[in-house]
């Protein structure tokens, strides 16, 4: 027996596959596909958009470059303030951001957390996901930051934030950073003090991983 | 899977993968038919209650089609990608309405009834019944991060790579993700049922 790689598979590991195959099972008998499909009208829309898509292939995707372009010149540096955009594409953009880098932090204590940042004009959208990071109390709360090398070391903050009762922590924050001079990425335990400069206690933390 | 339109049953994944980059409309109407109830049901279980699961996924398609020069040949299906797009355009909604997590009832699933086949007798309907309910109340009782790799790779049946390509994460750390949640689902479907 071998296991998805390819490779023999030990009994952990096929101890694994028995609980997906047996679990997975479950699963899908518990939410089974409803089988619905788009009503004709969708598809007739959604056709529609693509063939007209396809009709215009230069304007729309000039566009979205030129955006790209803007965007990466705004955030080459830190700080950089808000830049005007304006059209559909833009909004668009404005909106959703586009997908630029990941980070999988770590800490001594166990904690697992993942980072996932987008570019958008306003800076950088971050997704914070963990299931591991330790519940503090009201006293204190958790900050994420970027290290920089840039003018010497410098601590970027991109917000604060607190996993709920049950320990769970999904955050979207905004930092105002160019991850391509980021050195690091750390999240620290911070008291309620109204100081502003970092703890020093870090609790998680990890390298900056570029899409692309 | 079900194939429509033009498209033969025969067509490999790779050539579908080909025309829908090159904006065939029949390549996009199969993705979008074969596709559409989990895209549904993954905006559904995710979005706040205020936003429409079917809008979510029209949203989805509409960027799909002006980001198709983003759709690269990673040899996976199209499916993990506008499972991406779909996952960032659920996450906004989410930003937007202020709310982090969406605890939705067990009685309020828009699932529906599972219905049991026809070859069991009537003991054997409760059984499966109560079975699958369970599954469903500790499903829910996963967290969010848990339910999303659990849906992405048992319910909607995505392969490891798929996976790794909607969540942005290593094939690893998706095995790894993967069997932790079921291990834990496990451990939730033994505690409903004691």
């Amino acid at each position: 027996m071998t296991n998805e790689d390819g490779n023999p598979a030990d009994d952990t590991s096929r101890a694994d596959a028995e609980l997906e195959r047996l679990l997975g099972a479950e699963l899908r008998r518990a939410f089974p596909d409803s089988g619905d499909g788009p009503t004709p009208g969708q598809v007739a829309v959604l056709r529609d958009h693509v063939s007209a898509q396809r009709r215009r292939p230069a304007r729309g995707r000039w566009r979205l470059l030129v955006a790209a372009v803007a965007l990466l010149v705004a955030g080459a540096g830190l700080g950089v303030g808000a830049t005007a955009w304006t059209g559909g594409d833009d909004e668009d953009l404005l909106a959703r951001g586009s997908a630029e880098f990941t980070a999988e932090l770590t800490g001594a204590t166990g904690a697992e957390v993942d980072l996932e940042g987008a570019a958008a004009p306003e800076g950088r959208i971050v997704t914070l996901r963990s299931d591991t990071l330790p519940v503090v109390p009201y006293e204190q709360f958790y900050e994420l930051w970027f290290l920089t090398d840039e003018d010497g070391e410098t601590w970027v903050s991109a917000g604060t934030f607190h996993p709920d009762e049950e320990g769970n922590t999904v955050v979207v924050l905004h930092a105002a950073v160019d991850p391509s001079v980021v050195t690091d990425v750390r999240i620290t335990r911070e008291p309620r003090d109204g100081n502003p400069a970092p703890s020093g206690d870090v609790v998680a933390s990890g390298p900056v991983d570029l899409l692309g | 899977m079900r194939i429509i339109g033009s498209v033969d049953s025969g067509t490999s994944e790779r050539d579908l993968l080909v025309r829908f980059r090159e904006l065939d409309p029949d390549a996009w109407e199969t993705v979008y038919r074969r596709s559409y109830s989990r895209l549904v049901e993954y905006a559904r279980r995710r979005l706040p209650s205020t936003y429409d699961p079917h809008d979510a996924v029209s949203e989805c398609l509409t960027r799909a089609v002006d980001r198709i020069g983003d759709l690269a040949d990673q040899g996976v299906r199209v499916e993990a990608w506008l499972y991406g797009i779909l996952r960032l355009v659920v996450l906004e909604q989410i930003r937007r309405s202020g709310r982090q997590e969406r605890e939705r009832p067990v009685a309020d699933s828009p699932l529906g009834l599972v219905e049991a086949t026809n070859d069991r007798g009537p003991l054997e309907h409760v059984l499966r019944d109560e079975q699958v309910s369970s599954v469903r109340v500790a499903f829910e009782r996963l967290s969010i991060d848990d339910q999303e790799v659990l849906w992405l790779r048992q319910v909607a049946e995505l392969s490891v790579a798929e996976v790794a390509e909607v969540l942005r994460k290593g094939h690893g750390a998706v095995r790894q993700a993967n069997f932790r949640a079921l291990a834990r689902l496990r451990t939730l479907i033994e505690e409903v049922d004691a």
